[in-house]
């Protein structure tokens, strides 16, 4: 069975794709053979793992694409199970279109703010146009950063229902766990006891999604 | 509460409002860059051109 893909986009940057992407696949790849494909010129994924340990490598292969990332995509999709694909920050590359043209799914990352909403405006015009040519796609916001007790965090729900995109009802919380386990080249898999929430997190997306 | 999530949910109608003009208008000149395209009538009712050549043949 061909891979199920994934893309993870957003033409803001910070808004936490790559966080998404890593820990994403990391779940992922316990229920199947996971491949991230790092389409960001900043190369972030390939530096994430670049930090884990011999003793402990980050459980997913990452590969960067530079070039036709379809038929990249095309390439690989027999060999694995699930593939994600780290997106560049920018609608004006063809990187994000091919992407939305060889996924299943799209996954925008977007934070309580008003400026990141705003941003997302763009975008999701974007994959309205590529559902023309790639009928099956999916697409959903996930709301990365939340802080339950920020009135503009609990006042998103509101906001988001004016995109013709719907938001998973799993989120990302503000946890300075994803930051650390960025620096020890893991995911929050592998992080114990301190990561068992934002595994939690992650591992509800991924429920949500398949 | 409320009242900010009405807020932000207007500022996004807002910038939608903003983005569908902003490619209206990048599409109008689009329209507009685009040469007319060259119009080739025919005129029945024209009388064909008279070329009148002279030719002088040497004797």
């Amino acid at each position: 069975m061909p891979a199920k893909v994934f893309s993870i986009t957003n033409q803001k940057g910070g808004t936490g794709k790559t966080t998404l992407s890593m820990n994403f696949a990391a779940g992922l790849t316990r229920r199947g053979r996971t491949l991230v494909i790092d389409a960001d010129p900043q190369r972030s994924a390939g530096q994430w793992t670049g930090l884990a340990s011999d003793e402990r490598p980050f459980p997913v292969s990452v590969i960067a694409v530079a070039g036709n990332l379809a038929r990249e995509v095309n390439h690989f999709r027999q060999d694995y199970d699930y593939i994600v694909i780290d997106c560049p920050p920018t609608l004006e590359t063809d990187t994000v279109s091919l992407a939305m043209s060889a996924s299943d799914t799209m996954l925008i990352p977007v934070l309580p703010s008003p400026i990141d909403l705003w941003a997302s405006v763009r975008l999701a015009n974007a994959i309205e146009q590529a559902k023309m040519s790639n009928r099956e796609l999916k697409a959903f916001l996930v709301i990365n950063q939340l802080e339950p007790r920020n009135a503009l965090s609990r006042a998103m729900q509101q906001a988001l229902e004016e995109f013709d995109i719907p938001s998973l009802t799993g989120g990302l919380r503000r946890r300075a766990i994803y930051r650390t386990s960025a620096i020890e080249g893991v995911s929050v898999f592998c992080m114990g006891k301190r990561g068992e929430a934002a595994a939690q997190e992650i591992e509800s997306i991924i429920e949500e999604l398949l | 509460m409320k009242q900010l999530g009405s807020k932000l949910a207007d500022s996004v109608r807002q910038v939608k409002t903003q983005q569908a003009e902003k490619e209206g208008k990048e599409q109008k000149v689009q329209e507009d860059k685009t040469p007319e395209p060259i119009l080739v009538s025919s005129r029945p009712e024209a009388p064909l051109p008279l070329f009148t050549s002279r030719r002088v043949w040497p004797d």
